[in-house]
């Protein structure tokens, strides 16, 4: 702590010099300032730390429950659309589906991409102490590094063999979230009820059992 | 080491490719081999001499890695890094295509026939184990895929006797599969290798698994029975009985247990063949492998494989990185 | 010694002050750093949810309509089948996919995938499916 030896001695306390003395107050304050900053850093860490597990956890549920209902009415197209391929008698009903099949598959990953949007955007800073922070260069990112799985991969005489396995596997959703988010439009265009209901008529036309109509419909509740 | 090995005979089976592995149909009358070169072949004796006899050729797009007879010896399945399985039926002196395996998303590294013909097992890089069923018309079914490693699968090998499976991996692991309502679940994680697992091999009897490795050991697991207090009945117990470390100066590709004598032979990186036998005296908890023979270039490249003659006593083939097949004759001493 | 104590209780107050700014600054930041983890968190939560569970969805959306088609058909190929597809949907429904604190949460997503690829493997369905799954780009048909 090299800044209490400038801090003023008894016997100096009443020097005339005043320029001096201001000198020491500004540069008292500077350190009291430090201080402030200092802590502020070391709670702003410890604050996330506390909360980034129960942040986490909240918007796990949330994620989840949002892709429900139009990942399952995937689901029920993909199935519908392998079954109609695998009768010729049904080939007229291949292209409805497929391109119903793109709709949903649309919707999905706009919803998706609003997600990201959401993460790529900075929690936006309440105090100034903040701003400064980032002006003095702080690292808010809660980037946990590499996650290590690679290893074995420098083992030249396992990976030399066989083409061994991709211990990597991890990186590809890295990847893959690089290239949706290279999209620019993240508005669902389509409602989930237009979806569902283009589904209902499809399967209405096919003359499927009543009991797929009915999962359908249980989706616009879930 | 007192014992011998020698050479019979050395043929150059996948010019210019490496030869993968080899496999004797359950008569001994044929050897399959594959390799690099898309190609099975199959050889049988003319004479005192193994000469090929087909070669199969038009079933894969890349490298065949393993192949395998069925135990009536009519049909033998080829696994692919094009992600599929054939199964190719024996009729006359010829062999057809029947059936092609797919569903792996990626290499198929082994492929093997359950001891009652019903069953065929396949792993792949893709990490899982797929377990497919045969009906008396030659469909094939899968019954189950199991994902219980968490890298690429190197081996599969039935039990002798049970319907029981086993598995080796690149993430140091080896995997004991039983069927439970009617899907396959692993039952037992074996632990304790530092490196890649390359192959398995179970014991004449099937009271224990041997599995060697890159880590450049042997290893030899016993079951431990439900009496002996060990495990809650949920999953089964094997432990490591011993290990063969200090043999091998490289990788240990393959391990092969012979039905006929007991024996265990190797196949290492350092392109030698080693053959251990089994302390009598030993207690059989704590048992005891000893360096019996062995061919230190007994290929000039990576012995990758290692095969017991099923009938004939002491007679091996191997194969190597540099495209051959050899056949050993290996002879005890005691 | 007076000298000396007055000079100990500057001390004093200076570690004293030098606290007390500190521990200000830890307060406030405290605060902030709890807000921004949690808007992190939640971010980073809601990717992870939505992928999960689009895919657990999908196959469980899957598996429901396979069900539907094939619960009409006496054949025993069609009796194998439904009951791989019945046993996805009872993987799926047993399954808390919803719950990120569930211990047991990557075990029981290989089992699912696992089913689901042997169902697949029964239903001949083209090697290349998964291609179409949770929110992947590229897609073609």
């Amino acid at each position: 702590m090299s800044w209490v030896k400038a801090v003023p001695s008894s016997d100096d306390v009443f020097d005339e010099d005043m320029d001096d003395i201001s000198l020491q107050n500004k540069e008292w304050k500077c350190n009291m300032e430090k201080r402030v900053k200092d802590g502020y850093i070391d709670g702003v860490d410890s604050g996330k730390e506390v909360s980034l597990q129960v942040g986490f956890n909240l918007g796990y549920k949330e994620g989840a429950v949002k892709l429900k209902s139009i990942g399952q009415l995937k689901g029920i197209v993909s199935a519908l659309r392998c079954w109609c391929q695998s009768q010729p008698s049904r080939s007229s009903v291949l292209s409805p589906i497929t391109e119903l099949l793109q709709r949903i598959d649309q919707h999905e990953q706009d919803l998706v991409e609003a997600m990201r949007k959401a993460q790529e955007r900075p929690p936006p800073s309440v105090s100034e102490v903040a701003g400064d922070l980032e002006d003095m260069g702080v690292e808010q990112s809660d980037d946990r590094g590499g996650s290590g799985c690679c290893r074995k991969d420098g083992d030249s005489d396992c990976c030399r063999k066989d083409g061994e396995g991709d211990r990597c596997g991890q990186d590809k959703d890295m990847s893959r979230s690089l290239l949706i988010s290279s999209r620019s439009s993240f508005q669902t265009g389509e409602s989930l009820e237009q979806l569902l209901q283009s589904c209902m008529e499809l399967v209405t036309e096919m003359g499927l059992s009543e009991e797929l109509t009915f999962h359908i419909q249980q989706l616009r509740h879930a | 080491m007192k014992d011998t090995v020698e050479l019979v005979q050395r043929l150059s089976a996948h010019p210019d490719s490496r030869c993968w592995y080899v496999a004797w149909n359950p008569k001994g009358s044929l050897l399959a081999s594959c390799g690099g070169d898309r190609a099975v072949r199959i050889w049988g004796k003319e004479g005192d001499s193994w000469e090929c006899k087909s070669v199969l050729s038009d079933g894969h797009q890349r490298t065949v890695r393993k192949v395998a007879w069925s135990p009536c010896g009519n049909y033998l399945a080829s696994a692919s890094f094009d992600a599929t399985t054939c199964i190719w039926k024996k009729k006359n002196d010829d062999f057809e295509c029947l059936t092609v395996l797919e569903g792996h998303e990626n290499e198929v590294k082994c492929v093997a026939w359950a001891p009652s013909g019903n069953m065929l097992a396949t792993c792949s890089r893709d990490k899982s184990v797929w377990i497919w069923e045969v009906d008396e018309e030659d469909e094939y079914e899968c019954v189950s895929v199991v994902n219980s490693h968490t890298q690429d699968v190197k081996h599969v090998v039935w039990h002798p006797t049970q319907e029981l499976l086993a598995s080796a991996s690149y993430d140091n692991k080896v995997c004991i599969y039983k069927e439970e309502d009617d899907d396959w679940e692993c039952r037992a994680t074996l632990e304790g290798h530092t490196s890649t697992v390359w192959s398995l091999s179970f014991d004449p009897e099937g009271h224990r698994l041997a599995s060697c490795s890159d880590d450049r050991t042997v290893k030899i697991w016993k079951e431990c029975t439900p009496g002996d207090g060990e495990g809650d009945g949920s999953t089964d117990t094997w432990k490591c009985a011993c290990t063969l470390s200090g043999f091998h100066s490289r990788t240990v590709y393959d391990v092969a247990w012979d039905r006929l004598t007991g024996a265990l032979a190797t196949a290492c990186g350092d392109d030698g063949i080693r053959v251990f036998k089994e302390d009598p005296a030993a207690d059989p908890e704590q048992p005891v492998f000893n360096l019996t023979a062995h061919v230190p270039k007994a290929h000039s490249q990576d012995v990758n494989c290692v095969a017991w003659h099923p009938q004939e006593v002491g007679v091996m083939a191997t194969c190597s990185d540099n495209g051959e097949i050899a056949i050993w004759k290996y002879e005890s001493e005691v | 010694m007076a000298v000396r104590s007055s000079s100990e209780d500057l001390f004093d107050s200076i570690l004293m002050a030098d606290n007390r700014f500190h521990i200000e600054g830890y307060r406030e930041g405290f605060e902030e750093g709890t807000r921004q983890g949690m808007i992190e968190g939640r971010n980073h939560g809601m990717l992870h949810g939505a992928k999960l569970s689009a895919e657990v969805c999908f196959y469980h959306g899957f598996a429901l309509a396979w069900k539907c088609l094939l619960q009409n058909s006496e054949d025993v190929k069609a009796r194998k089948r439904l009951k791989a597809v019945e046993s996805l949907v009872g993987l799926i429904q047993k399954f808390p996919y919803e719950d990120p604190e569930y211990e047991n949460l990557q075990e029981d997503m290989e089992k699912v995938r696992a089913k689901f690829r042997q169902v697949c493997s029964l239903l001949n369905v083209a090697a290349d499916f998964r291609e179409y799954l949770s929110g992947s780009s590229g897609m073609s048909f």
